[in-house]
Order: C-alpha cells, then sequence, then structure tokens
C-alpha cells in the first residue's frame, strides 16, 4: 500500500467531466499542467494517469503551434 | 468526407474588412472542392505566447468544415502561401466537437468556464482535508467518552470494595492498573490518528 501522503488521484478520474477539456483551444486549462517556463509537468507531479497525460502532451504541443502555449517563456518577450 | 478543423492567425495589421476577405475566400476554396463550411469563429486579436514574423499580436480565425481529405493539403497549402496568414493548424474532428451555433464572424468572448473549474478542483480537496480533519475529531471526541466512562467505573468498584474484604481491595488495584493501560492505548490509537 501506497503511504497515505503521497498519493495523488487522477483528476480526469475523479471528475470525467474534464476530459472534454483536455483540448488545444481550452489553452487555459492546460496552463495547469506546464510550468511557468513552459515546460509539460510530469505525471507523476500532478498525478495525472498515463492515458491523459499522453492526450495532455499532444493537445499542448498543437497550442504551442498556434502560439497559445509558449514552448519556452521568454523573459525579455512582453 | 471527414470533418476538419482549422485555425489561423491572421496578421493584426489586417483590419476586420479585409479580414472578412480573407474568411471568405477561404470559405469559398473549401465550397469549390465540393465541401461543406460548418462553423466559423473569430477569437479576436490577442496576444501571441511569443513572435511570428516578428508580430506580437495576431487574430485568430477557427473554421470547422467537412471536405475530402484529399483536398486538406491543397487548402494548407493556400494558407502557407498567404503572407497575411502568420500560422495555421489543421486537424480531424469527430462530430460530436462540431460546433453549432450561427455563423457569424462576431468576436467571441473568452469562455469563463475555463476559469471556474480550476478553483472547484482546489476546492475539493481542501474539502477533503476538512473532511479528515473532522474524523480525527470525532475520534478524540469518542476516546474522551471512553475514558470517562472506565474511570466512573473504577469509582463504582471502589465503593464496593470498602464495605468488603482487604483481599478484594487488592483486585481492585490491579482493575484500577488495568484501567490505565487501557487509557494509555486509546492514547496511541489518538496519536494515530493525528498521523
Amino acid at each position: 500500500m501506497a503511504i497515505l501522503g503521497n498519493t495523488r488521484i487522477c483528476p480526469f478520474k475523479e471528475d470525467s467531466r474534464l476530459i472534454k477539456r483536455i483540448n488545444y483551444k481550452e489553452y487555459k486549462f492546460l496552463r495547469k499542467f506546464i510550468t511557468e517556463q513552459g515546460k509539460i509537468i510530469p505525471a507523476h507531479v500532478t498525478g495525472v494517469s498515463a492515458k491523459y497525460q499522453r492526450m495532455i502532451t499532444t493537445e499542448i504541443k498543437k497550442a504551442r503551434v498556434l502560439a497559445l502555449l509558449p514552448f519556452a517563456a521568454d523573459p525579455r518577450y512582453n | 468526407m471527414n470533418h476538419y478543423e482549422t485555425v489561423y492567425i491572421i496578421h493584426p495589421a489586417i483590419q476586420e474588412g479585409r479580414l472578412n476577405d480573407i474568411v471568405s475566400k477561404f470559405k469559398d476554396e473549401i465550397e469549390s472542392h465540393k465541401g461543406k463550411f460548418l462553423y466559423v469563429e473569430n477569437w479576436g486579436k490577442k496576444k501571441l505566447s511569443y513572435p511570428i514574423d516578428k508580430q506580437k499580436y495576431g487574430t485568430y480565425v477557427m473554421c470547422q468544415y467537412s471536405i475530402d481529405g484529399g483536398f486538406v493539403k491543397a487548402l494548407s497549402q493556400d494558407l502557407e502561401l498567404n503572407p497575411n496568414i502568420l500560422r495555421y493548424l489543421v486537424t480531424k474532428i469527430e462530430d460530436d466537437d462540431i460546433k453549432e451555433g450561427a455563423n457569424t464572424l462576431d468576436k467571441v468572448e473568452e469562455n469563463n468556464s475555463s476559469k471556474s473549474a480550476l478553483p472547484k478542483v482546489e476546492t475539493k480537496v481542501e474539502e477533503k482535508v476538512k473532511v479528515e480533519e473532522v474524523k480525527v475529531e470525532e475520534v478524540k471526541e469518542e476516546v474522551k467518552v471512553e475514558e470517562v466512562k472506565e474511570e466512573v467505573k473504577v469509582e463504582e468498584v471502589k465503593e464496593e470494595v470498602k464495605n468488603t474484604s482487604d483481599d478484594k481491595k487488592n483486585e481492585d488495584i490491579v482493575e484500577e492498573s488495568s484501567g490505565d493501560e487501557d487509557t494509555q492505548e486509546t492514547g496511541d490509537t489518538e496519536k494515530e490518528g493525528v498521523k
């Protein structure tokens, strides 16, 4: 059994309505899964299951192409 | 015939009149390839996350249409060669993803749903923590009640003992000590609950 304090439940298994929001058009929702630098946060940190992490990564990468999300945050860019 | 969705970023210098020309040109292009134009939405002028062609802003337009897959390449070629379009993305969509409503180019207000969902998750976590705290408190209260009951029992036994012989007094002392042990155990369980 896992130690109680460290277990994280996948937010998409808790609330299935959130699955629909894994879409590049919902880039504000996807912001939850990237760091300030723009890196994708690993699943073991956020607790997202592998199935939805795969979906999240592809959608974040789509949003990056359209400049909705950054590839890397540039501190000089305003 | 599959459904496709194209989002493209139009140069920020282009005003509304010419913007509508670009969108209608794209619409004509689809219809010339026997496609069906389903939906168009103007997301308005947005700040880009990184500069594209030295531009910091761009007007986003989202189109949904159904067309034979072979013509998608020709359509994206047109977008690629158009100097007024900074960037475009074509994705295949399912029937459920097609938006219904008026095909207008009016600027759409940004959805507040994305903002509202974030605090929901946080509040859920907070509620869970609260529930856990409440449980711990309940356990503490139960333990206290048990301790009180034990004390009462011991007192009753003592009163009985006064009327009986000395041998039984010794037994009572044993009982009292055992009662103390019980309280210690309950104390341990309380600590575990806190952990």
